[in-house]
């Protein structure tokens, strides 16, 4: 009984996990408030998505 | 081919295998996204990606003749 319970906790993900589990904890930003979610999406999407028509305006200007 | 072989390819890959279902609970949602928020979250992304772009785009000519 004692042993079947010590197998339990040394197998048990109690023990082994130090990082966050379940839905929305295994991601590398907060999925706590939808609004600010919206904004960093906002700002990661779009950065990257305007990033080559920058480019390109920067060499249309330069010549 | 024979016929007789050439129906024990066609039997070997129509066999279907019985496979247990999956016990899949699923509970109510912890946090509704109504259709007014879905809304703006979509305007809101397709603005992002079309406003910006747009504007380097509509503004070409300018630069060109700069």
């Amino acid at each position: 009984m004692l042993g079947q319970a010590v197998r339990r906790f040394a197998t048990s993900a109690i023990r082994s996990s130090h990082y966050a589990e379940g839905p929305g904890k295994n991601l590398p930003f907060s999925v706590e408030n939808k609004w600010r979610l919206l904004g960093m999406m906002v700002v990661f999407f779009g950065s990257g998505f305007l990033f080559p028509f920058i480019v390109v305006r920067h060499q249309i200007l330069k010549k | 081919m024979p016929l007789p072989a050439a129906s024990r390819l066609f039997r070997s890959v129509m066999r279907t295998h019985l496979i247990p279902v999956a016990h899949v609970v699923s509970k109510p949602p912890k946090h509704n996204v109504t259709a007014v928020e879905q809304a703006i979250a979509m305007t809101v992304l397709f603005a992002t990606i079309l406003v910006p772009s747009g504007w380097v785009l509509a503004q070409l000519e300018d630069y060109k003749t700069k």
